[in-house]
């Protein structure tokens, strides 16, 4: 099913454990096998953990994967104006996790799917909602 | 389900009446629908089969068309995933970094997010 034209955003941790199948993860590898059915943007901070986990070929793979699914998928690698990134840090985000909220605000997303604690429990004030992989799950029906 | 594949559970189910009696995965079809780099008489087999589900295909009414080429794009989707994975596996065992528990995979990942948004940002 596909939960409207709404776009989600992946953090690297639901890339890493859907790949790597994480076995303390399982629903991170649940939810990349929904891609298809979704609308998934990945911002540069994102990309550049991705490429720094993978290596060349494997990057290669991820990519061909992904622009079997033009609309529906959108790669971002542009850079996140600095004040944004600021603005975050004051909320307690640290740079990394900065960079990736700035970067989701400013692409519009509404919903970020993390297992980061520091999302889920410890920034208060983000301009979008952070859920857990299981939770993102139930959201598209399935039940883990 | 064939045990000998490495991603047989995501294999698409072609029962009746799509069912092609072998996998079609090398199959190159022609712009006319010939067949190229298979025996001729298998090569014909296949054709025909394949001939028999385009013609099936082109009878359906364009929503359930849609909805196949979608399913179809979803199960080819999954099968390269699949082989990603196995791929990513295989490399992190032989690394003898597989079996690292969640905690220390999001630690590195954490660690790793700093070091690259400090190089990306640096000012």
């Amino acid at each position: 099913m596909t939960i409207g034209p709404d776009w989600v955003v992946f953090d690297t941790n639901i890339w890493i454990f859907g790949l790597r199948h994480q076995p303390e993860q399982p629903a991170c590898t649940q939810v990349l096998k929904h891609v298809p059915q979704l609308h998934v943007k990945i911002p540069r901070q994102v990309l550049l953990e991705l490429q720094a986990n993978l290596r060349h070929e494997e990057m290669r793979e991820f990519f061909r994967l992904l622009h079997r699914h033009p609309g529906q998928t959108d790669l971002r690698w542009e850079q996140v104006d600095l004040s944004r990134i600021r603005t975050y840090q004051r909320l307690g985000c640290k740079l990394g996790d900065a960079a990736v909220a700035a970067h989701i605000e400013v692409l519009g997303i509404g919903t970020l799917v993390s297992e980061n604690r520091d999302f889920l429990y410890e920034i208060r004030g983000l301009p979008f909602r952070v859920l857990r992989a299981a939770d993102f799950l139930r959201e598209l029906g399935e039940v883990e | 389900m064939d045990g000998t594949k490495g991603h047989s559970s995501l294999t698409p189910d072609f029962s009746s009446p799509f069912h092609c009696r072998r996998p079609l995965g090398y199959a190159r079809i022609g712009p006319t629908g010939s067949l190229f780099a298979l025996p001729q008489v298998e090569g014909d087999r296949v054709s025909l089969h394949l001939d028999a589900l385009a013609t099936k295909i082109a009878a359906l009414d364009p929503a359930a068309q849609e909805a196949l080429w979608e399913k179809v794009a979803e199960l080819n989707f999954q099968r390269g995933l699949e082989a990603l994975v196995q791929k990513y596996r295989a490399r992190l065992a032989a690394e003898g970094m597989l079996d690292q528990t969640a905690d220390t995979v999001m630690a590195k990942l954490k660690k790793l997010r700093e070091e690259i948004a400090a190089n990306d940002y640096r000012t």
